[in-house]
């Protein structure tokens, strides 16, 4: 029971995303707001990529990409190592992307500088973002936390259906009933999911 | 009213349980990927000569190939059709099919790639949305039957809560931690820069 009211809010966020998902309505799809703007940056030498097999690479650019974010003041995933690239000899570019937010970055390091663009995503696409998101963050302990709640409420679940099969087998009245909707839903619910598995 | 309430949650989750338990676990797998994925078999390919060639619209291009050659699945695009080419996948759990058709040729390329159990699992909590294929519609129509009954089981075992237990106190402790800890990610993760 004190399981159910810990997760009541990731229960209502999850339930509100999934039909969201399943009905992108137009007013869901606001568009984000997108600021540019530029601003000193010192950020330690950027490494560059030139030459380097794949897997030096990748951890170059996490380097740099983490130089960034600490810079900036900000987190994003590590999934988004990859994306940075020398795109001229004085400016590095790199993408992050969180729940709420998306920043293209120009670092100009030679001036000191850097240019960044910031999309703001609407309330809608970060309760989508936010919808099992266990995405750890170096750079945030409070956000990498959403991770662990996810986990929790995924146990708490999972355990309150066990439960509640328990449960609802010790009420003799209610035995027959359940047992014809169990037996029912149940059947259907695997059928289409072998059916549209085997036979889209 | 208690026992009305009840057994609307005790009955929505006998129906729901399956799917739920589905989603639930898929979704723990999704979140935790490296810890259940294992790397997948390499694709097998097959080519085929396009059965008819007049011009007409990818959508219409893509549903004949798909009928021409019995691909089973959603067809889906890309955002961007790369260059001189024609390409979509066509999708079912556990199954992706890359179908690439050239623009100057004839001829239908298509890439397969099975994913196992644990993909197959991952596809099934991703389909979603109503596209006028029956089954995938009965399977959308399920979908949201699992996002309004977390809801109905969030507010209703609250209800149960408040009824069924005298001291109040670390029940409410627990739900005004759950609101404010996601309110409070909420606004952080808008407003934190």
């Amino acid at each position: 029971m004190y399981g159910g009211l810990l997760c009541f809010s990731y229960l209502i966020l999850f339930g509100i995303s999934t039909l969201n998902f399943n009905h992108p309505f137009a007013f869901t799809k606001s568009p984000a707001s997108v600021s540019t703007w530029s601003q000193p940056m010192a950020v330690p030498a950027l490494a560059k990529i030139d030459g380097r097999n794949a897997p030096e690479a990748i951890k170059i650019r996490r380097q740099n990409n983490s130089a960034i974010l600490r810079a900036l003041g900000s987190f994003a995933g590590s999934s988004t190592d990859a994306d940075g690239e020398w795109i001229d000899a004085n400016t590095y570019h790199a993408h992050f992307v969180r729940p709420g937010k998306e920043y293209e970055i120009a670092v100009h390091p030679s001036q000191g500088s850097a240019t960044i663009t910031q999309t703001r995503s609407s309330f809608w696409t970060l309760v989508r973002d936010l919808h099992g998101s266990a995405v750890v963050y170096p750079d945030s302990i409070l956000a990498s936390t959403w991770g662990l709640y996810t986990d929790l409420c995924t146990f708490f679940v999972v355990s309150a259906g066990i439960s509640g099969i328990y449960l609802w087998t010790a009420r003799r009245r209610e035995r027959g009933i359940g047992l014809i909707l169990l037996g029912a839903a149940g059947t259907v619910s695997l059928a289409l999911m072998l059916l549209i598995t085997f036979h889209g | 009213m208690y026992n009305v309430i009840r057994k609307i949650h005790l009955y929505c989750g006998l129906i729901i349980l399956i799917f739920l338990m589905m989603y639930f676990v898929s979704g723990y797998m999704m979140a935790h990927r490296p810890w259940f994925l294992t790397a997948p078999p390499p694709p097998t390919t097959q080519t085929a000569q396009l059965a008819s060639t007049g011009a007409r619209p990818v959508e219409q291009l893509a549903a004949d190939v798909q009928k021409q050659l019995g691909l089973v699945g959603r067809i889906e695009f890309p955002q961007n059709q790369p260059a001189e080419m024609t390409r979509f996948w066509v999708v079912r759990p556990g199954v992706m099919m890359r179908v690439d058709i050239p623009a100057r040729e004839h001829i239908i390329h298509v890439s397969t790639q099975r994913v196992g159990l644990v993909g197959t699992l991952i596809m099934l909590h991703k389909v979603c949305g109503y596209d006028g294929q029956l089954i995938f519609d009965i399977y959308a129509f399920f979908c949201d039957l699992a996002g309004l009954s977390m809801i109905l089981f969030a507010i209703s075992g609250v209800y149960l809560w408040w009824r069924r237990v005298k001291n109040h106190f670390w029940g409410a402790i627990c739900l005004i931690a759950s609101c404010a800890y996601a309110a409070g990610m909420v606004l952080y993760l808008a407003f934190a820069p």
